[in-house]
């Protein structure tokens, strides 16, 4: 049953990144060099819809990368006690960047 | 005994390289992201995006995002039912359609826009 939801997860968080790029891409290159002024910047972490955005595509990056760097970890180390400890680490470094990244968006 | 490289396999392989570049990229833009909180870091980094071998690097970050996003959506289309038959033209067509994205992405960073 896990494996279900984490491979819908996953499906899910990869529709969601492609989609988030393409804003993303279109707000940074081809919007018009006014749109990455520090003022103009700011003024959009000060929009919720902006924040919201910004908080969902970054989540859905890192269950996204860790998730996936979990399978393959899965796949190659067959030692219980090394996949324990890639296990921690990587559930210790998505909490840090989650949380690094939400403070830097709600600053 | 030798290993026979065949499309998917070799769709695999990319798929997973890039999948782990770019996470390790999250560490890299996080860190960056945490140094513009006032006007003046917010220049000095947007200064640094006008040297030559950042817009490479740009280039290759977006290569390795539109390899790694055009080949997820052609496995999701082959989990959501369409055809494995189609694998093949699937890969090739997102090949092309990346090429043709990485493209006007370099021409952007380079000249036309900024």
């Amino acid at each position: 049953m896990i494996g279900v939801i984490t491979w819908l997860l996953q499906r899910v968080s990869g529709v969601i990144l492609v989609a988030g790029l393409l804003i993303h891409f279109y707000l940074m290159h081809f919007s018009g060099p006014e749109q990455l002024t520090y003022a103009s910047v700011t003024n959009r972490l000060s929009n919720p819809f902006w924040i919201a955005f910004n908080v969902i595509f970054l989540l859905s990056a890192i269950y996204h990368g860790f998730n996936g760097l979990w399978g393959i970890a899965l796949e190659y180390v067959s030692s219980l006690r090394l996949l324990r400890f890639f296990q921690a680490f990587i559930l210790i470094a998505a909490s840090a960047l989650s949380a690094t990244g939400i403070y830097i968006l709600a600053i | 005994m030798t290993y026979r490289w065949h499309t998917g396999s070799l769709a695999w392989l990319i798929h997973r390289v890039t999948g782990i570049a770019l996470t390790l990229y999250i560490f890299l833009h996080i860190y960056v992201l945490s140094h513009i909180k006032d006007p003046v870091q917010f220049e000095s980094l947007m200064n640094l995006f006008k040297n030559p071998f950042v817009k490479v690097g740009e280039i290759g970050l977006v290569g390795l995002v539109v390899a790694h996003s055009l080949n997820g959506l052609r496995l999701t289309f082959i989990d959501v039912g369409v055809s494995t038959r189609l694998q093949k033209p699937m890969f090739w067509t997102a090949f092309a359609i990346g090429i043709l994205i990485l493209m006007v992405a370099a021409w952007s960073f380079i000249g036309g826009m900024h």
